[in-house]
C-alpha cells in the first residue's frame, strides 16, 4: 500500500495561516511498526538536496574535459564555444560540458529505470502486486535506498510502483533541465547530474529488489554457487540459444521452458552480458559466455542458432551480425525492435514454423512465449547450422594476413589503439607466420569491429579470432555467481572494523569492460586486494572478467577467496543491477552500525558515507552512460569512484585540492561542531586513471576517511605505502597530509617514515568527529 | 587532412603538424614542462633523457624514467592545477605530453586548450586535435625519426 507526504511550506486562506505543515497519508500501521525519526528530505526533488550537492563540489572541483568545441543541440548553432566564447543561447563551454554529463547520466538513468518499471510490471503481471519483499532472514533493512529517498519500508513488489513513478518524474525534470535555455550554470547542471545518479542508483534497488523476491534469486548467499564462464563452455554440437542484454524477464522464460521439458541434457542455454549474472542468479548451470566485449565474437563463431535479445548493451547491427551465420533473433523488449515483424498474437509453434522456414528474426515482447520460441527454434535449425561461422578457417587464415596493406587504419580505429598492423606483420609468411601476437590482439581486445569497419581488405577482428581458435573453444573458468544483498548480520560483524579503518577498505569493482589493455591486470588487482585484507566486490563485466583470469595454480580469485562480505573476500554481488547491494551497504553500516536513521534523511547518511567508510567503486573499463549513472549516484552517496582512461570521455571529473587547506575543514561533532581543519581524505570524488597501478593505488588511498582510528590509518597507510613503493619505486610525496600522528606510521618503516616527515615539517593533528552539517541538520 | 583517432572534436583552429624540426626548436623554451606518462617506454631508447633536459618534469600514472622530476601526480590533477591560477596555471608556458596514454592525452589536452593559456605539445605517434601542436599520425619508424632529428637539433 502507498503512502504519501503531503507538505505545505506556507498556506494562507481567509483568517488560516499555516506553515510547515505535514502530513502523512495512508500506511499509517507500516509507519507505526517502523519507529525511527525522519529526516527532512521525503522523495526529494530536483531542487531539494542542492545544498550537500553544494557542500561535495564545493569541496571537490568539477574538472571539466570537453569532448567538443561546439553545441549542435539547436537550430541556433552550431556554435563555437572555444576561447572563452558563449552559444547563441549564452551557454559558455563549462555550462555545454556539464550539460552534456548530465544527459549522459539521463541517458544511463532512464536505462536502469526503464529496466526497473519493466521488471516490476512484469512481476505484477506474472505473479500479482502482493509478491512480498524477501531478501532473506538476514535482511531486516530490505530496500536501504527505498527507506532513504522514499521514507517508506516496501513490503511487497506492487510497494515499489510509486517510487518507480517518483523516479520517472524526477527523470522528466532532469530531462527538461538539459533543454535550451533552461539551466544555465556549471554547477547546478552538475547538481542535477547527481540528483539522477541517485535516481539511477535507486532504479537499481528496485529492480534487483523486485527480481529476487519473485524469481528466488539468492539472498545475500555468503557461498554462491560458482558457475562456468567463456567461450568454450557451450557445446556447439548441441542446439544453442544466447541470450543478450539485461532484462532476466526472457531469460526466466528459457530456463522455465528448458527444466519443465527436461531439456537441459540436450540443450545449451547461455548468456552475454548481465544477463548472464541474472539467469545463473536463477538457474547455475547456465553458461555465462562472457562480458560484452564477447557478444559478437561470439555469434561469430556461428554457435548460436537463436539469440534473444531484451534491452541495453545490444549491439546496433546484432540483426546484421546474426544473418552472417544464420542465427535467428528473438527482440522481446520494445527498446531494441529492430524493424522486426511483431508477432505476439501468433502461437508459439507458428513462430517457430517461421523461423524455420527462414524468417531472419520476430519481435516477441509476449515474454512467456519466449522459452518455448527459442529452444524450439534451435532444436530445429541446429543441424543446418553447423559448420557456418563468420570467421575464416585456419587454412585460410595466411593469406588473408598476408593481404594486409599496412595501412594502419585498424590501429588509429582502435579504441584501445591496440597494435593491430604490427600483429598482422608478425603474422605474414614472409616475416615467419608467427600469430602470437594475434592471439594476444584478441585476448587485449573490446570486440567493437571498428576496425573492422576501416579495414579496405579484411575483417581484423576476425583474423584473431581465428588465429586464437584453440584458446577460445577451451575457455572454461569460473565466476562466482550474484550473491545479491549484504547482509544485515555482515555488516554488523565488519561495521565496526570498517568504520575504524581496521579493514582496510571495501573496493568494488563494477560496469563494463572496455579495457584499455585487456582484462588480466584487473583480475592481478582483485587477487592483491583480497591479499591485504580488503573486502572486495564485483558486478556487471568487471565480476565475470574477474573469472575469466587464472593464476599459478590454475584458479579463477571466486575460488582463491571466500565469497563473504568480510576481509580478504571477493565476493560477486551480479547483474548492473545489483550494483545498488554496493551502495546499500554503506548506507546499512551508517544505519546498523551507527544507528543513522534511514527514513528521508538522505544528507546525514551521506555525510557519515562520506566522513566514515572507507569504500570506494573502481569502473576500470568504464564505457556506457550507465556507468555514468551509476558512479554520479555513487558519488552523491558519498562513495568516490576510480575510473579507466577512457572515463574522461564523460567530460567530467570531480577532483579535490589536497594543497588548499581551507577545503578540508569541517565540523567536529565531539566539539560543539568547532571547525577543524581534517586530511584531503577521500581526496577525490571521481577520478580517471591512466595506468592500472595508478588505478591501484589511488582507490587505496582513497580508501581512508577522516575519522579513521589510528590504528586503522596506520593499516590503510601500510597498504598505500606499500602499493606506491611497489608500482612507483619511491614513497609517497603526500604521506605527510595523511599522517596525524606517529604512531599511524607503519612500525617497520617508522623511523624512516618520520624522518623524511619531519623533513618536511609535519606537525601531529587530533582526530576529529567530522561532519559537514551543523548540529540542527542531523538526527543523531 | 590529419585525422582525429577521436573525431567527435573539431580542430576549430587549424594547427600545424608538428616535426622533428620545429619540436627541437620549441623545447629550448623557457617555461616548458614536461608530463611524462607510463607509456614512456614506448619512446626509443635514450631519447627521453635529451628531449627533456632543462625542462621541469612531472611523472603521471606509474612512469618511473630515469630523469628527475619536479613532482609526481596524476596527469588528471596535473592538468587541473595547470588550468588553476596560484597553483601550477600560469607558471608554465609551454607543457609537452610524452608517454600519456592517448585517449586520456585527448581529455587533457582539450582541458588546456579550454582552460588554460599554455601551449600544449603532444609527442604522441597518433594525431591529437587538442594539442597546438601534435605529429600527423605516423608509423613507428617515422615517428622515431623525427624524434631523433628533434634530439639532434636540441643538441646542435
Amino acid at each position: 500500500m502507498e503512502s504519501r507526504n503531503v507538505r505545505l511550506d506556507r498556506l494562507e486562506k481567509g483568517g488560516l495561516q499555516v506553515e510547515g505543515l505535514e502530513l502523512t497519508v495512508g500506511d499509517i500501521e507500516r509507519e507505526e511498526l517502523w519507529d525511527e525519526p525522519a529526516g527532512p528530505y521525503h522523495l526529494p526533488g530536483i531542487k531539494d538536496l542542492r545544498r550537500w550537492d553544494h557542500l561535495l563540489l564545493g569541496r571537490y572541483d568539477s574538472s571539466y574535459e570537453p569532448t567538443r568545441d561546439v553545441c549542435d543541440l539547436c537550430t541556433f548553432g552550431p556554435c563555437d564555444l572555444t576561447d572563452g566564447k558563449k552559444s547563441a543561447c549564452g551557454l559558455d563551454i563549462s555550462g555545454q560540458t556539464a550539460r552534456m554529463n548530465l544527459l549522459t547520466t539521463v541517458m544511463g538513468a532512464a536505462a536502469h529505470l526503464s529496466h526497473a518499471r519493466e521488471i516490476v510490471e512484469h512481476v505484477i503481471e506474472k505473479f500479482g502486486p502482493d509478491v512480498e519483499i524477501d531478501m532473506g532472514s538476514k535482511n531486516d533493512v530490505e530496500a536501504p535506498m527505498v527507506r532513504v529517498i522514499a521514507g517508506t519500508i516496501p513490503e511487497t513488489v506492487g510497494d515499489l510502483l510509486p517510487v518507480v513513478e517518483y523516479c520517472e518524474e524526477e527523470m522528466n525534470h532532469l530531462t527538461s533541465a538539459t533543454s535550451t535555455m533552461q539551466e544555465g550554470s556549471p554547477l547546478e547542471f552538475d547538481s542535477k547530474s547527481l540528483h539522477a545518479g541517485m535516481m539511477d542508483n535507486l532504479a537499481l534497488e528496485i529492480a534487483d529488489i523486485a527480481q529476487i523476491s519473485a524469481f528466488d534469486m539468492p539472498r545475500g548467499d555468503e557461498d554462491a554457487p560458482l558457475a562456468e564462464i567463456g567461450m568454450g563452455t557451450m557445446d556447439p554440437e548441441k542446439p544453442v540459444v544466447l541470450a543478450i542484454g539485461h532484462n532476466v524477464a526472457p531469460g526466466t522464460s528459457i530456463i522455465d521452458y528448458m527444466v519443465e521439458n527436461g531439456l537441459e541434457e540436450e540443450v545449451e542455454v547461455g548468456a552475454v552480458c548481465c544477463n548472464a549474472h541474472d539467469m545463473t542468479r536463477i538457474n547455475p548451470h547456465v553458461n555465462v559466455v562472457g562480458a560484452l566485449s564477447k557478444q559478437v565474437k561470439y555469434i561469430r563463431t556461428g554457435a548460436p542458432d537463436v539469440v534473444v535479445i531484451d534491452e541495453q548493451c545490444i549491439r546496433a547491427d546484432v540483426l546484421e551480425e546474426c544473418r552472417k551465420v544464420g542465427a535467428r533473433l528473438v527482440a522481446c523488449s520494445g527498446q531494441a525492435v529492430h524493424e522486426l515483424q511483431d508477432v505476439s498474437d501468433r502461437d508459439p509453434g507458428d513462430i517457430v514454423e517461421m523461423m524455420v522456414d527462414g524468417e531472419d528474426g520476430v519481435f516477441l515482447p509476449e515474454i512467456e512465449k519466449v522459452g518455448e520460441v527459442a529452444i524450439e527454434t534451435a532444436r530445429s535449425v541446429y543441424e543446418d547450422r553447423l559448420g557456418r561461422k563468420a570467421i575464416p578457417e585456419v587454412d585460410e587464415l595466411q593469406g588473408i594476413i598476408d593481404s594486409c596493406t599496412e595501412c594502419g587504419r585498424c590501429d588509429r580505429a582502435c579504441p584501445e589503439f591496440l597494435p593491430i598492423t604490427d600483429a598482422m606483420v608478425d603474422g605474414m609468411e614472409e616475416n615467419g607466420g608467427d600469430w602470437s601476437g594475434l592471439e594476444e590482439l584478441w585476448d587485449r581486445c573490446v570486440g567493437c569491429t571498428r576496425c573492422d569497419e576501416v579495414c579496405p581488405v579484411m575483417d581484423p577482428m576476425s583474423v584473431q579470432e581465428t588465429a586464437s581458435e584453440h584458446r577460445w573453444k577451451t575457455e572454461r573458468n569460473v565466476v562466482r555467481t550474484g550473491r545479491g544483498p549484504i547482509n544485515d548480520t555482515e555488516i554488523r560483524n565488519v561495521g565496526a572494523p570498517i568504520v575504524l579503518g581496521e579493514i582496510p577498505g571495501v573496493v568494488a569493482f563494477v560496469g563494463c569492460d572496455n579495457y584499455p589493455d585487456g582484462g588480466r591486470s584487473v583480475a592481478e588487482v582483485i587477487r592483491d586486494l583480497a591479499e591485504r585484507n580488503y573486502i572486495v566486490l564485483t558486478s556487471g563485466c568487471s565480476a565475470m572478467t574477474a573469472g575469466d583470469h587464472t593464476f599459478e595454480d590454475g584458479q579463477t580469485v571466486y575460488e582463491m577467496f571466500d565469497g563473504r562480505f568480510d576481509k580478504g573476500c571477493v565476493s560477486n554481488v551480479g547483474s548492473c543491477v545489483a550494483n545498488a547491494h554496493i551502495v546499500d551497504a554503506a548506507l546499512k553500516i551508517a544505519n546498523l552500525f551507527a544507528n543513522v536513521p534511514l527514513r528521508d534523511n538522505f544528507e546525514e547518511v551521506s555525510d557519515y558515507v562520506l566522513h566514515r567508510i572507507g569504500a570506494v567503486g573502481v569502473c576500470w573499463g568504464v564505457y556506457h552512460q550507465k556507468a555514468l549513472a551509476i558512479a554520479n549516484g555513487a558519488k552523491r552517496w558519498g562513495i568516490p569512484v576510480v575510473q579507466g582512461p577512457h572515463g574522461v570521455k564523460f567530460r567530467r571529473q570531480e577532483l579535490g585540492r589536497p594543497d588548499l587547506d581551507e577545503r578540508w575543514v569541517v565540523n567536529d561533532a565531539n566539539r560543539d561542531y568547532e571547525e577543524v581543519q581534517i586530511e584531503p581524505a577521500p581526496e577525490h570524488l571521481g577520478y580517471s586513471a591512466e595506468s592500472i597501478e595508478e588505478m591501484a593505488v589511488m582507490a587505496v588511498k582513497l580508501c581512508m576517511r577522516p575519522n579513521d582510528t589510528r590504528q586503522g590509518r596506520m593499516i590503510k597507510l601500510t597498504n598505500y605505502i606499500d602499493l606506491y613503493r611497489k608500482y612507483f619505486d619511491e614513497y609517497p610525496s603526500d604521506l605527510a597530509r595523511f599522517v596525524r600522528h606517529e604512531k599511524e606510521v607503519p612500525l617497520t618503516e617508522r623511523e624512516e617514515v618520520m624522518e623524511v616527515l619531519e623533513d618536511r615539517g609535519w606537525e601531529p593533528r587530533e582526530t576529529p568527529n567530522p561532519t559537514m552539517l551543523r548540529e540542527e541538520d542531523r538526527l543523531i | 587532412m590529419t585525422q582525429a583517432h577521436s573525431p567527435g572534436n573539431v580542430r576549430v583552429k587549424p594547427g600545424a603538424d608538428l616535426n622533428g624540426a620545429m619540436l627541437g626548436k620549441l623545447l629550448n623554451r623557457p617555461g616548458t614542462l614536461f608530463l611524462v606518462g607510463s607509456q614512456w617506454k614506448e619512446l626509443p631508447d635514450g631519447v627521453l633523457e635529451p628531449l627533456v633536459d632543462g625542462g621541469d618534469v612531472i611523472l603521471t600514472g606509474s612512469a618511473n624514467p630515469p630523469v628527475e622530476k619536479v613532482a609526481r601526480m596524476g596527469v588528471s590533477e596535473a592538468c587541473h592545477l595547470l588550468c588553476s591560477e596560484g597553483s601550477l596555471g600560469g607558471e608554465y608556458g609551454q607543457v609537452v605530453f610524452v608517454g600519456i596514454p592517448h585517449h586520456i592525452a585527448t581529455g587533457m589536452l582539450s582541458k588546456l586548450k579550454h582552460y588554460s593559456d599554455a601551449t600544449a605539445i603532444s609527442l604522441d605517434r597518433g594525431f591529437q586535435p587538442d594539442a597546438n601542436l601534435a605529429f600527423p599520425n605516423l608509423s613507428r619508424e617515422d615517428w622515431e625519426e623525427e624524434l631523433g632529428e628533434a634530439v639532434e637539433r636540441r643538441s646542435a
